[in-house]
C-alpha cells in the first residue's frame, strides 16, 4: 500500500489562469496498461469524467482540456485526478497551461505514480482566476 | 494596525514548518485510516517453475495460468538427494523456457506487453502458452542418461482472473460508477486546504482582518469564491481581492506536521461526515481486487519428455483447477493421466492426483516490476500407474524472489515411494525461475 511518486515538475499547488486573454490547460495521462482506471474532478463541477468516457479506452494516451469556456472559469476551483491502480500499476499525469492559440506557456507539472493493485492515489491544485 | 498585519503575515510565513506533506497524500492517509480494510493479495500463483511431468521440477503441481509473457525456468541442483525426484546428485540440468501466445503476438507486432490496446485485443492470446526444454534423464529410471526434450502446451479456457473476463468486466464497470464519488473527496480537499490556508495566513497584507475573517469561516468553496468575485466588483475591495489571491497562489497546499489538535480536530470532523462515500470507494476497489484474484481458473496442459535412443519417453495430460481461497491462499488441484513410454519393457499408464496451498507472506514491491512476495506452498501427490505400486509424495516449496523477475525455490519433497524403487525417498532441491517479461521491462525502465 505504497505509491511511488516521481516529480519531474513539482505540483505547485496553486495556479494562476488570465481569463482575458483565453488561457486554457492542457492534459495528458499516460497509462502503462493493460487497463487505466481514474477520475477527473472539479470541486465547481464534480465528477467531470472517467477513463471509460474517452473514446478508444483503454489506450495509452489520453489527452483533455479545460477552461477552453470562459465561463467555467471559478477561482477557487480544485481539480483532482483520482488513480486506481488494480488493473494498472504505472501512470504518468502532465498538465500544460497553454495560451489561446494553444502555444505551450508552461509545465505545471509532470509526475509519475506506481502503485500496487488496491492503491487509490490523487493528485490536485487548485485555480486562481484573474 | 498595518504594521501588525505585515508582522503577523511575516510571522506565519517564516513559521518553523520543518517538514511538510503533499495535502493530497496526508488527507488520503487520514481517509484510509478510517476506512482502510487491511487487504493486499498477490499475482504469485502463476507457475514460473518447470512443469511437474519432471519430476526434478521444483513443481510438485502444476498452476492453471503461465505467465502472462515469456519465462524460463531451471532446476539448479538438489542440494541433499534420497531420490524423491529420482533426479540424483550431479543430475540436475532442467530447463524450461515458457511463452504465452501474447508474448509472440507482441514480439511479432513489436508492442509493449502492458499496453492497453493490445492487451485487450489478445485476451484468448493470454490463455495459451508453450513450453520448451531440457530434462535431465537417469539410467535406472530413464533407461539413458541422456538428456530429453521437453515440449507442453496449456490451455486455460475458463480465466475467472482476467480482467477482460465478463465477469471481471461487470465488476470493473461497477468500480468505474463508484469512482465517479471521488468527487466527494475533492470538495473535501478544497475544505480542508481552506482550514490549512486560513492556519497559516493569519493575516494578510492588504486584506482587512474581519474580511479574512468571513472569508474563512465561509464553508462552501462557492461561496468562497462568490466572495472574492464580490471584492472584485467593488473598487474599494478590489486590491483586497489580489492580495488574497496572491497568498492563495504562494500556499503551496503543504500540511505541516505540528498541525494544533483543534485544527486535527476539525478536519478529522469533516471526512467523518464524508466517510459513507469515502469508504464506498475503498470497499469497490478492494472488492473488485478480491473477485479478480481469487477468480477460478481451469487448465487442460500436456507436457511430453521425448528422450533419444532407448530412453523412456514421458507424456502427462492434465485437467488443473485453481481457487483463491482468500486473497494471500491459492489453492490448486492436478488430475493427470500418466504415460510411460518404455521402449525396452512394457509401458505403464495410469492417473495422477496432486494438490497444492500456496500462501502469499509478504506484500508486493512498490515497483511495477518489482519483485515477486515471498510464497510457502504445501502440497501433495499420488500417482496410480499399472505395473508399479502406488506413489505418494508430499513437498514444502519455499520462494524466495531474490530480485525483480528472478525467482529462488527451495524445495524439500519426501516420497512414500520412489519410482521403481520400493522405498521411501527424501530430497533438497533449489531451483531459479527468471520472468524474462519481468525483466527486460525493468531493464527498459532503467
Amino acid at each position: 500500500m505504497a505509491i511511488t511518486r516521481t516529480v519531474t515538475v513539482d505540483n505547485p499547488g496553486a495556479l494562476l489562469i488570465e481569463r482575458a486573454s483565453g488561457e486554457f490547460l492542457h492534459f495528458t495521462l499516460i497509462a502503462g496498461g493493460p487497463l487505466p482506471i481514474f477520475a477527473f474532478n472539479s470541486s465547481v463541477k464534480g465528477n467531470l469524467f472517467e477513463a471509460a468516457d474517452f473514446i478508444g479506452h483503454p489506450k495509452t494516451t489520453y489527452e483533455w482540456e479545460h477552461l477552453k469556456n470562459p465561463s467555467d472559469m471559478q477561482s477557487l476551483e480544485r481539480l483532482d485526478l483520482h488513480l486506481v491502480f488494480v488493473t494498472n500499476a504505472k501512470y504518468q499525469y502532465k498538465v500544460e497551461k497553454r495560451a489561446a492559440t494553444g502555444a505551450v506557456l508552461a509545465t505545471i507539472l509532470d509526475i509519475s505514480f506506481v502503485g500496487d493493485p488496491t492503491d487509490h492515489e490523487a493528485e490536485s491544485f487548485r485555480l486562481m482566476v484573474s | 494596525m498595518r504594521t501588525i498585519f505585515v508582522l503577523l503575515t511575516l510571522s506565519a510565513l517564516c513559521s518553523p514548518v520543518l517538514t511538510a506533506e503533499r495535502l493530497d497524500a496526508w488527507l488520503r492517509s487520514r481517509i484510509e485510516a478510517r476506512v482502510l480494510t487491511a487487504l493486499n493479495s498477490n499475482h504469485a500463483t502463476r507457475q514460473r517453475e518447470g512443469a511437474s511431468v519432471d519430476s526434478r521440477s521444483t513443481s510438485l503441481v502444476d498452476q492453471s495460468s503461465a505467465t502472462d509473457f515469456v519465462n524460463m525456468a531451471m532446476t539448479l541442483s538438489p542440494v541433499a538427494s534420497g531420490g524423491a525426484g529420482s533426479g540424483g546428485v550431479g543430475q540436475s540440468g532442467t530447463g524450461m523456457v515458457t511463452a504465452s501466445a501474447y508474448s509472440l503476438l507482441a514480439a511479432i507486432n513489436g508492442k509493449s506487453l502492458t499496453d492497453p490496446e493490445f492487451y485487450k485485443q489478445h485476451t484468448a492470446a493470454r490463455q495459451l502458452s508453450f513450453t520448451l526444454g531440457s530434462t535431465a534423464s537417469d539410467v535406472m529410471k530413464d533407461n539413458t542418461d541422456k538428456a530429453g526434450t521437453t515440449f507442453g502446451f496449456k490451455f486455460t479456457p475458463i480465466n475467472h482472473r482476467d480482467i477482460y473476463g465478463k465477469r471481471n468486466a461487470t465488476a470493473l464497470t461497477g468500480l468505474r460508477d463508484v469512482l465517479r464519488q471521488t468527487a466527494v473527496e475533492t470538495e473535501l480537499k478544497s475544505e480542508v486546504s481552506n482550514v490549512l490556508f486560513c492556519l497559516q495566513n493569519a493575516g494578510i497584507v492588504g486584506v482587512d482582518a474581519a474580511a479574512l475573517r468571513e472569508f474563512c469561516a465561509t464553508p462552501r468553496e462557492a461561496a468562497r469564491s462568490a466572495l472574492l468575485d464580490a471584492w472584485g466588483l467593488n473598487p474599494s475591495t478590489l486590491s483586497q481581492k489580489a492580495a488574497l489571491q496572491r497568498a492563495q497562489l504562494a500556499f503551496r497546499d503543504d500540511v505541516p506536521d505540528n498541525l494544533p489538535a483543534a485544527t486535527l480536530a476539525q478536519i478529522d470532523g469533516l471526512i467523518e461526515a464524508n466517510l459513507p462515500a469515502l469508504t464506498r470507494v475503498r470497499a469497490a476497489i478492494n472488492d473488485t481486487y478480491d473477485q479478480i484474484k481469487q477468480g477460478m481458473q481451469l487448465a487442460i496442459a500436456t507436457n511430453y519428455i521425448n528422450r533419444p535412443d532407448a530412453g523412456t519417453n514421458d507424456l502427462r495430460a492434465s485437467l488443473i483447477f485453481d481457487y483463491g481461497l482468500s486473497p494471500r491462499v491459492n489453492w490448486t488441484m492436478n488430475g493427470s493421466f500418466d504415460h510411460r513410454d518404455r521402449k525396452m519393457a512394457l509401458d505403464t499408464k495410469g492417473g495422477r492426483f496432486a494438490t497444492e496451498f500456496l500462501g502469499r507472506l509478504t506484500g508486493y514491491e512498490d515497483a511495477l516490476w518489482g519483485r515477486q512476495p515471498i510464497t510457502l506452498a504445501f502440497a501433495g501427490e499420488g500417482k496410480w500407474l499399472t505395473r508399479q505400486k502406488p506413489q505418494y509424495s508430499v513437498q514444502a516449496k519455499l520462494t524466495i524472489p531474490i530480485s525483480a523477475g528472478l525467482d529462488f525455490p527451495i524445495v524439500y519433497r519426501w516420497a512414500k515411494r520412489i519410482d521403481l524403487v520400493d522405498k521411501e525417498g527424501k530430497e533438497l532441491k533449489m531451483g531459479l525461475s527468471v520472468d524474462l517479461g519481468s525483466l527486460s521491462q525493468l531493464l527498459k525502465g532503467r
